[in-house]
C-alpha cells in the first residue's frame, strides 16, 4: 500500500492522537453498552490549504449512507463514527454460501485532534461515491491577530 | 459447492477476518506511473449465480470496466486524485489511484447475463451460472 507521508510541523500532534487511538483500541475498545468498535477505522487523509486556514479530512466509507455516519466537532477534535453493515441490501433471497469475505463491517469511532480550534459553525461534511470529505475551517480565535503598535 | 470456484490472480495477503475493519485498499502496486490498488471483495455463490461486491470508493460508473473473457472476470476502475495539487498533507494513511482485480471462475457461466451496478463506491456484479452448471433439487420418489 502506498503511504507517502509529508512531514510538517503539525505531524507530532497527529502522532500523539494516533498513539492514543492504539491504546483505546487495545484497552477500551467497547462503548458504555459494551459494544465493540474499531478505533483506527476509517483510514484518514488530512491536508490543509497552502495558507493553513482550513484543514480537509477525507475517509473512504464505501457502501455507507449518510444516516449511518456521524461527524462531530468539539474544540479542536473531530470524531467520525458509525456502523458499517454490508450485504443486507444486495443479499440474495435464496440460500447462498460465502466464497470470500474481505470487506469489514461493524461499529467504528475515530477521533483526531487538530493543532487549532475548529470553527464549528462552518464545518462541512459530504458523502459522495463512498468518500466522506470534511472541511474544517480554523476558528477566528485561532487565527493570528495583527496588533497595532502605538507610539509613545 | 466447491470453495475453489474463485481463485486470486494478483493479490497477496487479502484474507482478513470477517468482522475486523480493514482499509478500503488492501494492497497496491505500480504499473508505469499509476498506482493500482486491489479492491476488497466479498463473493457469494447461490445455486444459480455468483455475486461479487467490491469496494471501489471514489469511482464513477463511466470510469469502471467489467469484462468477462475465457473464465476470467476482470474489474478495472480509474479514480482521479481528489486532493488539489497545492495541498499540504499532514496525515496520509491511504493512497488514491486506480483499481484492478480479476477472478477466475471454473464454473461455466452465462456471460450474456452478467450485470454490474455501482452505488456509493460499491460495485456489485451478478454472474449467472450456465444452465448446465446450476444446482437442481431432485425430488426423491417413494417406492
Amino acid at each position: 500500500m502506498m503511504v507517502s507521508r509529508i512531514l510538517n510541523e503539525f505531524e507530532p500532534l497527529f502522532r500523539i492522537q494516533e498513539q492514543m487511538s492504539r491504546v483505546f483500541d487495545t484497552v477500551f475498545n467497547s462503548d458504555l453498552d459494551g459494544r465493540r468498535f474499531a478505533a483506527d477505522y476509517p483510514a484518514l487523509n488530512v491536508w490543509e490549504d497552502p495558507d493553513g486556514q482550513t484543514a480537509y479530512v477525507e475517509a473512504e466509507l464505501p457502501g455507507m449512507s449518510i444516516d449511518q455516519i456521524e461527524v462531530s466537532v468539539l474544540g479542536n477534535e473531530l470524531t467520525i463514527s458509525g456502523e458499517r453493515r454490508i450485504g443486507s441490501q444486495n443479499e440474495p433471497q435464496q440460500r447462498f454460501e460465502w466464497l470470500r469475505r474481505e470487506r469489514g463491517q461493524g461499529r467504528f469511532s475515530r477521533t483526531i485532534t487538530l493543532p487549532w480550534e475548529i470553527d464549528q459553525d462552518h464545518v462541512q461534511a459530504r458523502l459522495r461515491d463512498g468518500v466522506l470529505s470534511i472541511t474544517l475551517p480554523k476558528s477566528e480565535s485561532a487565527r493570528p491577530k495583527k496588533v497595532k503598535l502605538l507610539t509613545a | 459447492m466447491a470453495s475453489k470456484t474463485t481463485t486470486e490472480q494478483n493479490t497477496t495477503a487479502i484474507e482478513r477476518s470477517q468482522t475486523a475493519m480493514a482499509p478500503a485498499s488492501a494492497s497496491g502496486g505500480n504499473i508505469g506511473s499509476t498506482t493500482w490498488f486491489t479492491p476488497l471483495a466479498d463473493v457469494a455463490e447461490t445455486a444459480e449465480a455468483f455475486l461479487f461486491q467490491l469496494d471501489i470508493p471514489g469511482a464513477q460508473p463511466q470510469n469502471v470496466d467489467v469484462s468477462f473473457d475465457r473464465g476470467q472476470l476482470l474489474v478495472q476502475a480509474r479514480v482521479a486524485q481528489r486532493q488539489p495539487e497545492n495541498a499540504r498533507f499532514v496525515w496520509n494513511e491511504y493512497g488514491v489511484g486506480n483499481y484492478f482485480r480479476s477472478f477466475t471462475l471454473e464454473t461455466p457461466v452465462d456471460a450474456d447475463g452478467i450485470r454490474a451496478e455501482l452505488r456509493d463506491g460499491v460495485l456489485s456484479i451478478y454472474v449467472p451460472k450456465a444452465e448446465s452448471a446450476r444446482t437442481r433439487r431432485i425430488r426423491v420418489q417413494g417406492g
